[in-house]
């Protein structure tokens, strides 16, 4: 029978790393500002284990399940949304057995076999190609790449004198940098990025945007319930609550769709289709969040003495990290949809 | 862990359950909605198939606000009969509302009846002779979701009370054996001068005033109830009156606080399961037309609107299992139970609407069951306390989080 606790040992994990961010917290805006996570704070990170929530007890990570991983990103990035995508996301390597200290791109062209000027390409053992915006963080001694190859995208391992990192721009995640990276050389090439693998990644990137909401919901509940307006609190008008009400809402739906998709891929079932919806469902939830936290505020969210103008960049610039939304809404389609489509005339 | 499982014994039930659905109820729907009323035969085929509310939370084991004292203990009871409920209301919710039972008066009677009250007004449904309906009347004409603003007055008199006033949209109201009255001392005295009593049909001054024609929902029966003067007995006041002076007065209102809780979720539950019902068949429909020469499944923005419906009618389907799986582990889940509500009634109905246009053109005559599940579904997001009503439960949860009383 379906039931919605946590198991002690994700709790645990979970409580780790909301306290890291709150203690993260104070020291967002100048990392953001600064382009980079402090280096404290990293080795802080790295200490707790944080930075190999999913990487394999082999290479001396934790090992956790999907569920329990997207649970603590969750709970860190609601405390410390920048600091905490800066840190946890350029980890998506370590989902697919590799050691610390590998960066990750995804320069294939996913699950649609979506084509884009300058893509990397994997002939061979040779590695050519760029991608715009890539979710590196910094640079890493080895990088695990995804790339286009003749019978689909493929994993590629290149070493860091085959990749040229150059700044990008990008409006936010000013957290994380923004770099271009360009791969050219020879590169050890691995299995295929499939849908069960593109699943896993749906699954690990969708929590960082249940934090995104959560902490958006949460800052403007704050303001509302201190902020007055006519002589009251501005909490007090449905005009201000409700929206806040659909927040909440749209933003537990988000989470339990992913914590469906996540059980599911945990159990071994094909969850593509789920993990699909259920990042682009995430994406729409943390927007609403922020976009009616920008609003709450009012004039106050449209400048940078509260943090919502600067959530409302990150989760613009995470979802296009993370694959287009109606590119996910084509992958969302259920299979059996598109193969009723294709078998009639 | 979050478990999404479900074991042999639940599929079986489920499976059953959408059987019953399939081959019994939806060959019925549309002539009962045209009737506005339930075809008699199907009570007997609903006994031969052994289905009823059994499954609702009514038992003195189901789930109820947690007491003092109370050893922490887990109920599946509401989980299953939110499944219960998706499946039956898949077919047509009309049935589903009418199935014999206590209905909606079963939780109060559960949660605050004595074991006397509790034996003598569920011991009718063990009565297999004919359907024998509770029901619950809590909504009148001036106070609907407004709960504190009841204004049915109950006035002590030797040995109980008389209760006057009007009760409005009551399910099952006009075919009750019983029905679970919410009424006060004195509006003056507010939420403290709530009362709730079980009124059995036939008590003098007890009268059904008219059964309601509505948009959709037909064949499910909706009744006004007059109580004019109409003595009920000390002993059917609910829980007792020590109950009241142990709780201090206040908890008529709470009982119908702790009912919603409970109901919401089976509520959101058959709307998802119309909205399911809706997705299934704008589905199957849309595979038979044609629009420039190709099928409109070949269309990305139809597959995308199907895909769409899928999606939402999941997370629907989540948040109310969510809100029973609270309920059941005996945590507070106001917030979950009107999340699930709101959601799921909200969503049900754009599904059911899109349902509608994705499957009609220009001249030609709707689909009979898209065109009445269009009608039932728009209830879902009044009754049980409308989309708004959910909203500020929601809202003034966040606040609580905080412990700050906006004024909301």
């Amino acid at each position: 029978m379906f039931r919605f606790d946590w198991d002690d040992d994700s709790t645990a994990v979970a409580e780790l790393a909301r306290d890291f961010g709150r203690g993260a917290a104070a020291q967002e805006r100048a990392a953001a500002e600064g382009g980079a996570v402090p280096d404290g704070l990293r080795a802080q990170a790295k200490d707790l284990g944080l930075l190999d929530l999913a990487r394999s007890a082999e290479h001396g990570g934790l090992g956790l399940p999907a569920l329990a991983v997207g649970h603590a990103v969750a709970s860190l990035v609601a405390e410390a949304p920048g600091i905490g995508t800066a840190l946890l996301l350029p980890e998506a390597a370590s989902l697919f057995g590799e050691g610390p200290g590998v960066g990750f791109a995804d320069g294939g062209q996913g699950h649609l076999g979506y084509r884009r000027p300058g893509e990397l390409r994997l002939a061979g053992s040779r590695v050519d190609g760029s991608v715009a915006f890539a979710a590196v963080g910094q640079a890493s001694p080895a990088y695990l790449l995804i790339a286009a190859g003749d019978d689909g995208d493929r994993f590629c391992r290149v070493g860091a004198e085959a990749v040229e990192l150059s700044p990008a721009s990008a409006m936010g995640l000013g957290a994380m940098g923004s770099f271009r990276l360009r791969a050219s050389g020879d590169a050890q090439p691995l299995g295929a990025c499939a849908a069960m693998e593109r699943t896993a990644l749906f699954l690990y990137q969708a929590p960082f945007f249940h934090g995104y909401a959560r902490a958006a919901l949460a800052y403007a509940r704050d303001y509302a319930a201190q902020r007055k307006a006519f002589g009251r609190l501005i909490g007090s008008f449905q005009g201000i609550a409700f929206p806040l009400a659909e927040v909440a809402m749209e933003g537990e739906a988000a989470e339990l769709l992913w914590q469906e998709a996540a059980w599911r891929h945990g159990q071994g079932e094909d969850a593509f289709v789920l993990a699909a919806q259920a990042l682009r469902a995430a994406k729409d939830a943390a927007f609403l969040a922020v976009n009616t936290c920008v609003g709450t505020l009012g004039g106050h969210g449209f400048v940078d003495d509260h943090p919502a103008e600067r959530w409302l960049r990150d989760v613009e610039t995470l979802s296009a990290l993370s694959g287009q939304r109606q590119a996910l809404a084509q992958a969302g389609i259920a299979i059996e949809t598109r193969e009723e489509a294709e078998g009639i005339a | 862990m979050p478990d999404f499982a479900e074991s042999s014994k639940e599929q079986t039930i489920r499976a059953y359950l959408h059987y019953f659905a399939e081959s019994e109820i939806r060959p019925r729907s549309l002539e009962a909605d045209r009737m506005a009323d339930i075809q008699p035969d199907f009570y007997s085929v609903l006994d031969r198939a052994g289905i009823s509310t059994e499954m609702m939370p009514r038992d003195p084991g189901a789930p109820r606000p947690a007491q003092p004292g109370d050893a922490p203990r887990e109920h599946q009871t509401l989980r299953t009969a939110v499944m219960a409920s998706e499946e039956l209301s898949w077919g047509d919710a009309s049935f589903m509302l009418s199935l014999p039972g206590p209905g909606l008066g079963g939780p109060p009677v559960s949660f605050i009846g004595t074991p006397e009250q509790r034996e003598r007004f569920f011991r009718i449904f063990q009565d297999k002779s004919g359907p024998h309906f509770g029901a619950y009347a809590l909504t009148e004409p001036e106070a609907g979701s407004d709960v504190a603003g009841i204004r049915t007055r109950c006035e002590e008199v030797p040995g109980g009370f008389r209760i006057t006033g009007t009760k409005t949209f009551i399910t099952n109201g006009s075919r009750a054996d019983w029905v679970v009255v919410f009424a006060t001392l004195g509006a003056e005295l507010g939420r403290a001068g709530h009362r709730t009593f079980v009124v059995e049909r036939g008590r003098e001054g007890f009268s059904v005033g008219r059964r309601h024609h509505k948009l959709g929902l037909r064949a499910s029966d909706t009744a006004e109830l007059v109580f004019q003067d109409c003595f009920v007995p000390e002993e059917n006041l609910l829980g007792g009156r020590a109950h009241y002076e142990r709780q201090q007065s206040k908890e008529g209102f709470k009982v119908a606080m702790a009912t919603f809780d409970s109901t919401r979720p089976l509520v959101a539950a058959m709307a998802v399961g119309i909205a399911r019902a809706a997705a299934e068949r704008a589905r199957e429909l849309v595979k038979d037309r044609y629009m420039l020469g190709r099928a409109l499944p070949r269309y990305r923005a139809i597959l995308e609107s199907l895909d769409d419906m899928d999606r939402r009618v999941r997370a629907a389907r989540l948040l109310t299992w969510k809100s029973a799986y609270l309920a059941d582990v005996r945590q507070p889940q106001s917030r979950a139970a009107s999340m699930a509500k709101a959601y799921a009634g909200g969503q049900a109905v754009q599904i059911c609407r899109e349902a509608l246009e994705l499957t009609v053109d220009s001249g030609e005559e709707p689909d009979p069951l898209l065109e009445k599940w269009f009608r039932d579904i728009r209830v879902f997001d009044l009754f049980e306390g409308t989309a708004q009503v959910q909203r500020l439960v929601i809202a003034r949860r966040l606040f609580d989080e905080i412990g700050v009383k906006v004024g909301l």
